[in-house]
């Protein structure tokens, strides 16, 4: 089947390892542009949020592109986007396109339907229980790589001497851990894309500010969407830090919550939780 | 004895029955904000924050009217109302859940906020202990408390079946509350019936909706709502979808669509959507891909601080026609 997914950063990187070798062939999003977003706007409802019409678009983008499945998540509220797949679904299928978002809910919430579609993913792509397993591991060292590489990167580049050497060599990084098919060549890309980023000629005596980015989940992570707001800092020499990466959130979220102290932390200000679009966790991590 | 406030708005619709019942038990006094005027209005839009939605303004409005006026404000932070063992998940938007926090920031000056958490789903004795709780900050027992919720549920069932046999909520609360009798409506053998959802604040508020029910009932067309509905007859339409909302209010305003669009006696749906509600952005067009599926006509109003009763009017009168004429020629 042809497999694609939204974009959210760079994780597309590690999302794409994943559906090829489930054994399925893998449509890569296209970063959002000005078109993405047109075409959402056109055929989202109106008061749809940003992400939602971003969505939108990408899924309108890679049925063209010739998908068949978006893989996506799903969610128990309060925050629409645990209800985009539903709309998606409803709007792709009014526009008469032939694709079809397939969510995943939280295991937790209904184990069988979760169990289901992991089945039905894993059988169509003609895979073992093992050989899954070890490519979900995979990928998940990916995520997590990719991040990490990203990390530093919002770190040395306020130092960087020459404009620009940090996105590049980000890129190169990246393009190392794209090309690593086992734990030991991702470790040793993750080694390597670090390394190349600590040898950037850089300025160590400058003080750069430190500016902490929080906000919704999808307009945090994906650079498209926030006009590439930490790397326009980070040349402007400052150095940013945010609330949230996917791999982080992935670790909290699915199975046990590590996340009590924040929401402690925003409780004189916002006594619900949660609310929903990572409210609570951008009012705790202002407090922080 | 204090002076309870309740704002003539959001949750009113359902609950005031009773919550009123309840703390006049207690033998305090409830004092209701007026029906959404002009200057409650102003006053909510001075005061909230300016991209929340119009019902939100509107909740702002009615608690500044009745700041002076009250000891204690009842704003309780819905969660969920749904019965514990009935298998519903569903939440409340964001706005209801982060309102008294809202209210407390935007009115330095008002008295205490009586903002028990309403999260029914917890447990069968939920309500009791809620009741007892809302109770203790007033002042009373716990045995009068689990008193004065008794009585009030009573009067909640009671209030429910009135609203089930298709009598308006301003309606029944008269005839509940103040004894007045069933008004008999006569409605012509080959009117038209017409399901109007939404939320109760956006359809039963007729100020802020331009009195479009009262439009519908001059046109001697019978309408339904789905609050006429009980509980069991939604739940099944829930099934119909591959994913409920997360939302009590939109759940209801969409299972009663969908009910009252399979009914062959029912000519159309009208949805009453408030501007910049964000689960309404779902909602909407989520009905009207349905009532498409379903062949039948769809009209969605958006209000918000603007609407002219002569836009409303305009649309109201075209559609009634245009249903007119599809049953003439059918």
């Amino acid at each position: 089947m042809k497999i694609s997914f939204p974009r959210m950063g760079y994780s597309y990187i590690a999302l794409k390892w994943l559906v090829e070798n489930m054994g399925h062939e893998c449509i890569v999003p296209p970063e959002p542009s000005k078109r993405t977003l047109d075409l959402g706007v056109r055929y989202a409802p109106e008061f749809a949020c940003i992400p939602f019409k971003i969505l939108m678009g990408t899924y309108l983008e890679v049925a063209e592109m010739g998908a068949e499945i978006i893989l996506t998540s799903g969610g128990r509220g309060p925050c629409r986007a645990g209800y985009y797949w539903v709309m998606h679904n409803y709007l792709l299928q009014e526009l008469g396109k032939d694709v079809r978002v397939v969510a995943f809910e939280l295991p937790l919430d209904n184990l069988k339907d979760f169990w289901k579609k992991v089945h039905w993913i894993r059988k169509t792509g003609g895979l073992s229980v093992k050989e899954f397993i070890r490519v979900l591991k995979i990928t998940w060292e990916k995520l997590k790589a990719i991040d990490d590489v990203e990390m530093r990167s919002h770190e040395i580049r306020p130092l960087e001497i020459h404009r620009g050497d940090t996105t590049r060599t980000l890129w190169k990084g990246l393009e190392l851990l794209d090309q690593a098919n086992t734990l030991e060549e991702i470790e040793e890309a993750r080694r390597e894309g670090l390394k190349m980023l600590e040898s950037i000629p850089r300025d160590d005596s400058r003080n750069p500010l430190k500016i902490g980015i929080i906000g919704e989940i999808y307009v945090v992570l994906e650079p498209a969407a926030n006009h590439y707001i930490q790397i326009m800092l980070g040349e402007m020499g400052v150095q940013t830090d945010r609330s949230i990466y996917l791999s982080a959130y992935t670790r909290k979220n699915t199975i046990i919550n590590l996340e009590g102290d924040i929401f402690s932390k925003a409780r004189p200000y916002l006594n619900e939780a949660p609310i929903g679009g990572h409210g609570v966790n951008s009012i705790g991590e202002t407090v922080l | 004895m204090a002076r309870v406030g309740i704002p003539h708005t959001l949750a009113y619709f359902l609950y005031y029955p009773f919550w009123k019942t309840f703390f006049e038990a207690l033998g305090h006094q409830v004092v209701v904000s007026s029906p959404t005027t002009r200057e409650i209005l102003d006053l909510g839009v001075e005061e909230t924050v300016n991209d929340a939605c119009i019902p939100i303004k509107i909740y702002h409005g009615h608690v500044a009217s009745l700041i002076d006026k009250v000891d204690y404000m009842f704003c309780p932070r819905l969660v969920s109302v749904r019965l514990h063992g009935d298998f519903g998940s569903e939440t409340f938007c964001p706005k209801f859940l982060g309102l008294p926090d809202l209210i407390r920031l935007t009115f330095t000056k008002a008295p205490p906020i009586i903002d028990t958490r309403i999260d029914l789903k917890k447990g069968k004795k939920e309500l009791e202990s809620i009741c007892v709780e809302v109770g203790s900050r007033l002042g009373n027992s716990s045995q009068e408390s689990q008193a004065a919720c008794k009585k009030a549920r009573q009067v909640h069932r009671q209030y429910l079946a009135l609203l089930r046999q298709g009598t308006m909520p301003p309606e029944a609360m008269e005839i509940l509350l103040n004894g007045a009798k069933p008004a008999s409506r006569e409605f012509p053998p080959d009117g038209l019936s017409i399901a109007v959802v939404g939320y109760p604040y956006a359809i039963y508020d007729p100020y802020i909706n331009v009195g479009l029910l009262n439009m519908l009932a001059r046109e001697k067309i019978k309408i339904y709502t789905q609050d006429m509905l009980s509980d069991k007859i939604l739940n099944r339409e829930a099934r119909e979808l591959p994913k409920s909302m997360f939302w009590y209010f939109s759940n209801r305003a969409v299972y009663g669509g969908l009910y009252y669009m399979k009914k062959a006696n029912i000519d159309g749906i009208i949805h009453v959507t408030a501007f910049a509600c964000g689960p309404d952005a779902m909602v909407d067009r989520l009905l009207e891909i349905e009532a498409r599926r379903h062949n039948k006509p769809y009209l969605s109003i958006s209000i918000d601080e603007h609407t002219g009763e002569s836009g409303v009017r305009t649309r109201i009168e075209a559609f009634v026609d245009m249903l007119r004429y599809r049953r003439d020629k059918a």
